[in-house]
């Protein structure tokens, strides 16, 4: 089961509701996924672990080597689909 | 999920040129006002802000929103502003540019992982541009507050 790390400012608000859109999506598509919230400060500490880290804000660190996908798609609505499609790539 | 609370006086419609700061400071008043959140919310609120802003762009109406940690929330609530004359905020994804925003929902949330519909139905408004519209070209408060009501609890 693949592992996906989910991340905002303080890892309660925008982030929860990213993973439910994921976890939502990936129940529909049959792909089983674990989702695991934090702070986006906790990232680079814990990336490792993971085989995604998806963040509702900007994040940029060269010393995580899991992929990252920026979701605020999945606030605003803006190129939702796109931003779903490249965190499924990651999945499947 | 306990309730949130939210009534018609925790709708703001500003007129008056107010920068980022005062925008948040008038809202989290209106908060600390009823007792929802403490005196630690609004400088919570602008620490979290320079951090990591909330400002969404959306092609169209933007819109904010301003939440902290649950330590300095009492009550779980949300405060609306409609600011007829748009505020600066930095954007969520690229935080060292700002954009115009007419509409702030303010949220003080008081459980972790918590309030989860709630906060998937602001993202559903934030969505529905149509009902943003509506709500920034209002004038009237109780008219914005029915349709946000509606759309949130």
């Amino acid at each position: 089961m693949k592992k996906v790390l989910v991340a905002c400012g303080n890892g309660i608000a925008t982030s929860t509701v990213v993973a439910s859109k994921i976890k939502e999506r990936c129940e529909k598509e049959g792909i089983a996924i674990h989702v695991t919230q934090c702070k986006v400060l906790e990232v680079a500490s814990k990336a490792a672990d993971f085989d995604l880290v998806v963040t509702s804000g900007k994040f940029k660190d060269d010393s995580v080597s899991t992929p990252i996908v920026g979701a605020i798609a999945l606030l605003t609505g803006i190129n939702e689909e796109a931003t779903f499609e490249k965190i499924l790539g990651y999945l499947r | 999920m306990d309730s949130i609370h939210f009534d018609e006086t925790q709708v703001l419609i500003i007129d008056e040129k107010l920068n980022h700061d005062e925008v948040l400071k008038k809202m989290a008043d209106q908060l600390q006002v009823k007792g929802y959140v403490k005196d630690s919310y609004y400088p919570a609120i602008i620490e979290r802000e320079k951090n990591y802003p909330t400002g969404l762009f959306t092609e169209a109406i933007n819109v904010a929103i301003p939440h902290c940690d649950i330590a300095n929330v009492n009550q779980g609530s949300i405060c609306v502003g409609v600011l007829k004359q748009p505020t600066q905020f930095a954007r969520m994804d690229e935080p060292d540019v700002m954009i115009d925003v007419q509409l702030v929902v303010m949220l003080a949330l008081t459980l972790p992982h918590g309030h989860i519909e709630m906060l998937q139905k602001v993202v559903a408004l934030i969505q529905n541009q149509d009902v943003v519209k509506s709500i920034v070209h209002s004038s009237n408060q109780k008219e914005i507050y029915e349709t946000i009501k509606k759309y949130l609890l």
